[in-house]
């Protein structure tokens, strides 16, 4: 039988950070067991449960049962015509590879989204942290470093998982499972003016006034912990701003997550007690922003 | 002599089980007004119920019946309100009725710094039209009345 060779020291846990290559296809039982424990760890989940019966020797991962004795194996009470597990069996286990000239690699990252969120783009991932975030000129790109799957599909190093063009990396921030990045496009200074209710674009370089007509107050998007801090320079920006214009014009400061102003879009919505406030407020805008 | 006994281990029974919660209403002009009531076996739904009821003179936007659920995981606090109770609120009861369920949550529940909103059992990213959901709010925001 083909010996399976583990090309890394399989119980360091730094030396995960790589991809697990086997250059065999038929895995014995020690072999199987030393995997599905690296398999785990690397995935944070339960580890395989091991046991024995006499002279047969069983291990539980993932709902399937491979027992063995020499060279018989059985796996959920089905004899396997090999004697030992074929490479195909991993899936049932739940460990995704890919077969390469190499040989086989085990996949250690799944990327299971990436979402936009406001100017924050968001890559919820399991495993290795196997990609990379890029810039290029006029682009932020996510690559795969390495074989991962994204959204069940298998994707190979270097190929773009996501890109968004016309901005820049502004900060990023990881914590378990998740990877954030903060985007931005040209450096603010100037502001558009819109009635409320209208779109705002998530990567807005401009300070936005939301206006519609109230009782006289000016509402800012408070900030949330789940962004670890990524919302923090727009809220402290636009919570400044409005502080100024509210002393000035005499109006309430209120903090709300409003969905019309993006997260990260420094901005406000402004509520104005008559249509016939809107010239001083526009003159306080004009004069505040040229500070 | 035995029935005299009988109320005293009541009323000491009373102070011991017996909590002050502090119910956030609102005045005409929409300012907060704390009052105190007494809660005793489940804060949070006593607090919910006292929302919704509110004494003579003030207002309230928080429904009757609005909440379906609540778990509280580590200091997260999870609101789950049913989605029927919010249809066709405006833009101002949609806010004040966030500002009155947290600043309320917070001034009651100490070990809470963070609590998350969904509705009818799943994560969506508005209350009703205008407030976002996505995220959870924290103290640091609602410990205070968020409107000065």
């Amino acid at each position: 039988m083909r010996r399976l060779i583990l090309l890394f020291a399989i119980f360091s846990v730094t030396l995960l950070a790589e991809t697990i290559t086997l250059d065999a296809t038929l895995l014995n039982f020690d072999d199987l067991l030393q995997l599905l424990e690296i398999h785990s760890r690397v995935f944070d989940v339960t580890p395989p449960s091991t046991g024995t019966v006499g002279s047969m020797r069983y291990l539980e991962y993932n709902g399937h049962v491979l027992a063995n004795v020499e060279d018989l194996y059985i796996l959920d009470n089905s004899k396997l015509p090999s004697p030992g597990v074929p490479v195909e069996t991993l899936k049932l286990f739940g460990v995704d590879y890919i077969q390469t000239g190499d040989g086989v690699k085990i996949i250690t990252c799944r990327v299971n989204s990436i979402e936009e969120i406001g100017k924050t783009v968001v890559v919820n991932f399991e495993g290795e942290k196997n990609f990379d975030v890029e810039q290029t000129q006029n682009s932020v790109r996510i690559i795969a470093k390495d074989w991962l799957l994204f959204r069940g599909v298998v994707k190979m190093p270097e190929e773009v998982l996501y890109e968004k063009e016309n901005v820049r990396i502004e900060r990023t921030a990881e914590s378990d499972g998740q990877f954030r990045i903060l985007l931005s496009a040209e450096s603010v200074g100037k502001y558009v003016v819109k009635p409320f209710g209208e779109r705002v674009d998530p990567y807005e370089k401009d300070v936005v006034f939301l206006v519609g007509y109230g009782d006289g107050r000016i509402i800012v998007r408070s900030f949330s912990k789940d962004l670890n801090g990524l919302d923090l320079p727009a809220y402290s920006e636009s919570l400044k701003l409005a502080r100024k214009i509210a002393n000035e014009l005499g109006y309430k400061l209120e903090e709300c997550p409003v969905y019309d102003i993006p997260v990260g879009v420094v901005g406000m919505i402004v509520l104005l007690r008559e249509k016939d406030e809107m010239p001083v407020f526009l003159n306080t805008v004009e004069r505040l922003m040229a500070e | 002599m035995r029935k005299s006994v009988f109320v005293l281990v009541f009323l000491m029974a009373s102070v011991l089980f017996s909590v002050e919660l502090k119910i956030c209403y609102l005045n005409e002009d929409l300012l907060p007004i704390v009052k105190v009531t007494e809660g005793r076996d489940n804060p949070v739904l006593e607090i919910f119920e006292a929302l919704s009821s509110p004494p003579e003179g003030l207002k309230t936007f928080v429904p009757e019946g609005v909440l379906r659920a609540y778990f509280f995981v580590g200091d997260y606090l999870i609101l789950d309100f049913y989605g029927e109770k919010l249809k066709g609120m405006n833009f101002d009861s949609e806010r004040y009725f966030l500002h009155q369920v947290l600043y309320t949550i917070f001034l009651n529940v100490k070990g809470v710094n963070n609590v998350y909103i969904i509705i009818d059992g799943k994560k969506r990213d508005v209350l009703a039209k205008h407030v976002d959901i996505r995220f959870s709010f924290p103290r640091e925001v609602w410990e205070k009345w968020p409107i000065r």
